[in-house]
């Protein structure tokens, strides 16, 4: 993975003495509240309902084992003893003193790590797909473009107050796993047909509560050009956006009101006024990057899938995780283990100290020191010998880690929601345990397939409500809470936004409705035909009908 | 207060009202309603400075440009970014004279300010009793490094990486 040379060092020590001058000039007066919150914001430093919370970057959801100790060490000093991995693949801690955040920012520096712009009206934390480098359908590594973008968006001069936050996703596979269609940028790699290598460039796709589908503003930038492109669309958006209503400042809206035409015009203009002299410089960069990712030499492994098969035949339990969570890898006797932070009744996407010291052990042990956090809030080991997975189960096992529900009912994103946020309308983590609950028993699981469930707290969708297969969206009328649920959404290649299906569910309802609508898809499906699949082929009427069955026999 | 990067520095120029006559000589700032007027004023000397809004196109200006000494860009608020942009079409379109941000920036924005384009910012004097000028100068010279480069010759972190 990327490693710091002296110049990343230097930057992010500078960062840290910056912010802790920042603190004492809040704490003086010089600063205003006004002045600061968008300073402590670019820092990740959030006013939270109870607490301030740091949000830390990880970039492109990489990790060493040594960063996750330190994570866990921080947690422990610093907050309750644990973290909370999020849907834009960082972690958050939702307990620190503002007096200490420094600190925290020195301690992170320590391991190449920073809370640079995990918040605030700027480029945020470039997101990918968790199984960069070994899927097998990849066409292009993304994470060196994924590490030139978080360079060059670091304190950007121009784009650091911008009309909103910006998010861009990177995938460099045919296979979306990074939801390009649903960020302000999204990167799609593109090769073959005498083309140099390149990306297919999407704008104005997002959440929140005006949720769109990202149109193509360009169908191939070479490898070499791309941060000039990027550059044209940030000065459109920084100079056209709307600064009159922050819930119209995002770019989908610029977009939308100017018409995708008329917007690929203005970057167009734009891009061709910008000279080609740094282009090369992008070049030698992304060429530099690109050493640090290069593929591990990885051992022949010609005895392992035998030895795999011995160990599954041996023991149920451990087949059938190895069949939910293990994602098929490039290299033969390989492969690239999810580890899902949602163990069933838990809060989903927490980790203790104790745990991340344990998955830094293991990464250690059996995947290179290396350790992705995925934006389903899980974490992926990405380079296990295939003989290696009986002891990587048995280990995670004893962190009460080893649930076989990758993609499945129980794996559920779901925001921090109102137990923690200051924007939330209601609760968002006991809907996903009751619903995790419900669902426990693992035959039940495995019976319904896959199926994600996602659960926001806000219409702001931190918990991708609108993607989800189900997606259940929590809101507050005269103080009492309320889920709406929508039907049909899909975060990949196949971009669709959730249908509502009707009036909104009490907080006791949910479980119930859920359940009765996962019966029924079971009840009306074909053989091997996932949720969303039956969804799309019946309509949404049998569906609602099921969702709501209790208030018609009322 | 007008601030450089080399810290607070006198300001030479003076900021004509909308409804003073144009004088015969001296350097002044003007709005840019007022651009044409003071352009066809052929006895005036001394040096021009315009002011313009953020909402500006920066391209209406390109054919005036070699005659403006100054160029002051509005900010608003310091939370609106739009004036960093404008400098950089202004660079861009290579008006190489003294670019100015006009407005309650903060002490912190002057590396932005900088790192756009332009040469100096121009805050109210209440923000300055509350943010002077040392505060500014320890902000800029907090942080040294950039991945970016700029127009006025910073050399970027990829730049000194790769030799450019």
């Amino acid at each position: 993975m990327y490693r710091y040379d002296e110049f990343d060092q230097a930057f992010v020590a500078e960062r840290v003495a910056e912010f802790r001058g920042q603190v004492a000039r809040r704490l003086s007066g010089a600063l205003t509240e006004d002045e600061f919150r968008p300073l402590r914001l670019m820092n990740g430093l959030y006013l939270q309902l109870h607490a301030y919370m740091l949000r830390v970057a990880i970039p492109y959801g990489m990790l060493s084992s040594r960063q996750l100790r330190q994570l866990a060490m921080i947690a422990e000093r610093y907050d309750r003893g644990y973290g909370h991995f999020t849907t834009r693949q960082n972690i958050q801690f939702n307990w620190p003193r503002l007096t200490d955040v420094p600190d925290i920012l020195a301690h992170l520096a320590e391991v190449e790590m920073h809370a640079i712009q995990t918040s605030g009206n700027c480029i945020r934390n470039v997101t990918t797909d968790p199984f960069a480098g070994v899927a097998a359908d990849e066409i292009i590594d993304p994470r060196p473009v994924c590490e030139l973008l978080r360079q060059w968006s670091s304190l950007h001069p121009e784009f650091s107050f911008l009309p909103r936050k910006f998010k861009i996703a990177v995938t460099g596979a045919a296979a979306d796993r990074a939801a390009v269609f649903f960020h302000d940028i999204g990167l799609r790699a593109v090769a073959g047909d005498g083309r140099e290598p390149g990306w297919q460039v999407i704008v104005g796709g997002g959440q929140g509560r005006t949720p769109m589908i990202g149109a193509v503003v360009r169908e191939h930038v070479p490898n070499g050009q791309l941060l000039t492109y990027i550059e044209a669309i940030m000065r459109v958006y920084n100079l056209c956006g709307r600064r009159d209503n922050k819930y119209k400042a995002r770019i989908k809206i610029l977009v939308h009101e100017l018409g995708l035409e008329a917007f690929r015009e203005e970057v167009e203009a734009e891009f061709e006024t910008l000279g080609v002299s740094t282009r090369q410089l992008e070049e030698k960069e992304l060429a530099r990057i690109a050493t640090y990712f290069s593929a591990p030499g990885y051992a022949p492994a010609p005895g392992d899938e035998a030895a795999l098969t011995t160990a599954r035949a041996l023991d149920g339990v451990f087949s059938a995780w190895v069949e939910q969570n293990a994602f098929p890898h490039r290299v033969p006797g390989h492969a690239a283990v999810t580890v899902t932070l949602k163990r069933p009744g838990g809060e989903p996407g927490d980790a203790t100290a104790a745990q991340m010291r344990g998955l830094a052990d293991l990464a250690d042990r059996f995947s290179r020191g290396e350790l992705r956090v995925t934006h389903e809030q899980n974490i992926v080991l990405a380079h296990v010998r295939k003989k290696d997975l009986k002891a990587l189960w048995e280990g995670l096992a004893a962190l009460d880690l080893a649930e076989a529900n990758r993609g499945l009912v129980t794996d559920i994103i779901a925001c921090p929601g109102l137990d923690y946020c200051a924007l939330a309308t209601a609760r968002s983590i006991p809907i996903a345990q009751k619903i995790s609950t419900r669902f426990a028993a693992p035959e039940r699981q495995r019976e319904i397939g896959p199926l994600a469930i996602k659960i926001s707290g806000c219409i702001n969708a931190c918990g991708h409500h609108h993607v989800g297969h189900i997606g259940i969206l929590g809101l507050n009328k005269a103080g009492e809470e309320y889920y709406q649920i929508t039907l049909g959404g899909d975060a990949t290649e196949n971009a669709a936004i959730g249908e509502r299906a009707g009036p909104g569910l009490s907080s006791d309802e949910v479980a119930d409705a859920i359940e009765r609508l996962v019966d029924h898809y079971i009840a009306v499906r074909q053989e091997g035909e996932p949720f969303l699949s039956a969804y799309r082929r019946l309509g949404a009427d049998g569906f609602k009908e099921a969702l709501y069955a209790d208030r018609q026999n009322r | 207060m007008l601030i450089a990067r080399t810290g607070e520095i006198a300001n030479g120029w003076h900021r004509l009202d909308d409804s003073a006559p144009i004088p015969e000589g001296g350097d002044i700032i003007i709005s840019h309603r007022r651009l044409n007027e003071r352009l066809q004023h052929e006895t005036a000397h001394g040096r021009i400075g315009l002011e313009v809004a953020n909402d500006i196109d920066v391209g209406d200006l390109a054919g005036v440009l070699a005659r403006l000494t100054l160029i002051a860009v509005e900010f608003p608020s310091f939370a609106d970014g739009r004036g960093f942009s404008i400098a950089r079409r202004l660079r861009h379109l290579g008006f190489n004279g003294e670019l100015r941000a006009v407005g309650p920036l903060i002490a912190d924005q002057l590396s932005h300010a900088i790192g756009s384009g332009f040469d100096t910012v121009e805050i109210p004097t209440a923000l300055a009793e509350r943010q002077p000028a040392a505060h500014w100068l320890a902000a800029l010279t907090t942080v040294t490094t950039a991945y970016q480069g700029n127009t006025r010759g910073r050399r970027s972190i990829l730049e000194a990486r790769h030799g450019g």
